[in-house]
């Protein structure tokens, strides 16, 4: 009897040792940091704008230098701007990764601004926002006894397309044949760097009838200021009491700025 | 024996008590102070559930040490001492599930089937307390058995004494029982008496004075002689 209880006794102690030591191999690498999720940073994030898409760039990467391998690993993000709308969200399955490896990765996804823009969705064009990146990561570790997972919020900054922009008329003192000078500037944001340039249309008209324009071209990304000059057509006289109109265009890639003003001569 | 079982009650409420109620507790007060972004179901109010089942854990294990191997009430506080441990591990780990918490950052491990294996392998000492219930059974089955022997001989009618005579017989059971040299009679002069004269030997018949023919006590006359005997005649 005695030599039965100590066989159990002894049983039942492996059992545990084995135990103990399947939940410390299970648990130690993540406390320890052989376990690692470096999931991308605010600064780590790249953009680029290309024919109305904008690609974003948003690297990390998996350690797993625990004792198990990592099954099932899923990765899934969403980005929304400020307001919630969701620019961008998807899942992928990066399935097994061996212990003692690591898993270089980048989460890669291109939303359609111009698309925002035709459907009425402009702010972001024109305005400052925040993305927020919501990723999430799951996964089981040792032989899917553990799962675990993580969630990951972070905001980038967004800069506006089109910041801002003015055309800005001189002094009404139009005399034909001499020109008009007109002065502009436009702020755009950096990402349009190298793409082809804005053009500035200015018109003048009486009653419809188009009496002068002029047209510029202006350089994408940072502050640009210019003088676009307005030529008049000949025989043209500005006459008291009368009523013009100044409008202009300014095609920014696909996104055309329009106003117009409309100035009446004193006198008459 | 039942001293040895006291001690090994007192010493395993001490060692319980310092195993299950005073070390988890200060884990729990020290997790509880560097990770406070550390969330378990139980956490916010760990310290008492330690200190609940830790006190039965401590309650079950004592009073099954305090019973003898073999008997049903150390089984019972053995499983239940058993039971416990696993209620208590359960307690304390948060079923299995923690989070961590600290902004941007949110972490989930769920480890609670590990936990459910360890809670299994806990339970194994469920086996040896059965164990030793089975072994030790049969010795206090036993001892049962010799008690109630004892107890029905103790428990049984004395014997009446016979007869007066015996009741007066002398009774050495009053006297002291102190030891004391006996002085020899040969010491006080005493001489034993001489040896009676050995008997002679009974003769069942008697011999005719006239013919001396032998014949029974009883007869009165000689059967070859007719010459009268003298009595007596028996």
């Amino acid at each position: 009897m005695a030599a039965r209880t100590r066989v159990l006794q002894l049983a039942i102690v492996l059992v545990n040792l084995s135990l103990i030591a399947l939940a410390f191999t299970s648990i130690w690498p993540f406390p320890h940091g052989d376990f690692k999720v470096h999931l991308p940073q605010a600064k780590d994030v790249t953009w680029s704008y290309e024919n109305g898409l904008v690609h974003v760039s948003a690297p990390y990467s998996i350690d797993n230098g625990g004792f198990y391998d990592v099954d099932n690993l899923v990765i899934s993000y969403s980005v929304t701007n400020n307001t919630r709308y969701q620019l961008a969200g998807d899942t992928f399955d990066l399935g097994k990764i061996p212990k003692g490896s690591i898993v270089p990765g980048s989460l890669d996804f291109t939303f359609d601004l111009l698309g925002f823009y035709r459907n009425g969705t402009q702010w972001m064009i024109f305005n400052d926002d925040i993305l927020n990146f919501d990723i999430h990561v799951s996964c089981y570790y040792t032989m899917k006894l553990v799962k675990f997972d993580a969630s990951y919020s972070t905001g980038v900054t967004w800069d506006a397309l089109i910041r801002s922009w003015a055309v800005i008329p001189r002094p009404f003192n139009i005399t034909s044949p001499s020109p008009y000078l007109i002065d502009y500037w436009l702020n755009t944001s950096d990402l349009l760097n190298g793409l082809p340039p804005a053009h500035l249309n200015v018109s003048f008209s009486r009653n419809g009838t188009l009496l002068g324009w002029g047209v510029s071209d202006i350089q994408l990304g940072g502050n640009q200021k210019g003088i676009v000059n307005m030529n008049i057509l000949p025989g043209v006289s500005v006459l008291p009491g009368d009523t013009y109109t100044f409008a202009y265009e300014i095609k920014v890639m696909e996104y055309p700025l329009t106003d117009s003003w409309n100035y009446t001569v004193p006198g008459g | 024996m039942t001293r040895n079982r006291i001690s090994d009650a007192t010493w395993t409420a001490f060692t319980e008590s310092i195993r299950f109620v005073v070390l988890p507790i200060m884990l729990v007060n020290l997790v509880m102070t560097n990770y406070p972004s550390l969330k378990t179901a139980f956490m916010p109010n760990l310290a008492t559930y330690v200190l609940i089942i830790g006190g039965l854990i401590v309650g079950a294990s004592t009073l099954e040490c305090a019973n003898r191997p073999g008997t049903y009430k150390r089984l019972l506080f053995g499983l239940s001492a058993v039971a416990f441990v696993c209620f208590w591990t359960f307690v304390l780990f948060g079923g299995g599930v923690a989070e961590f918490s600290y902004p941007p950052y949110y972490v989930r491990f769920d480890m609670s089937k590990i936990l459910y294996i360890v809670l299994i392998g806990i339970a194994l000492k469920a086996l040896l307390v059965v164990q030793t219930f089975t072994s030790n059974k049969h010795l206090v089955v036993e001892e049962q058995v010799r008690r109630k022997a004892e107890k029905a001989v103790l428990s049984a009618p004395r014997p009446r004494p016979a007869s007066r005579a015996v009741s007066r017989a002398p009774s050495f059971a009053s006297l002291s029982k102190a030891a004391f040299r006996v002085t020899a009679d040969d010491e006080v002069g005493y001489e034993p008496p001489p040896p009676p004269p050995p008997k002679a030997p009974v003769q069942d018949y008697k011999e005719c004075p006239v013919c001396g023919v032998k014949a029974s006590l009883w007869e009165t006359t000689c059967k070859h002689c007719g010459a009268w005997f003298s009595g007596p005649f028996k």
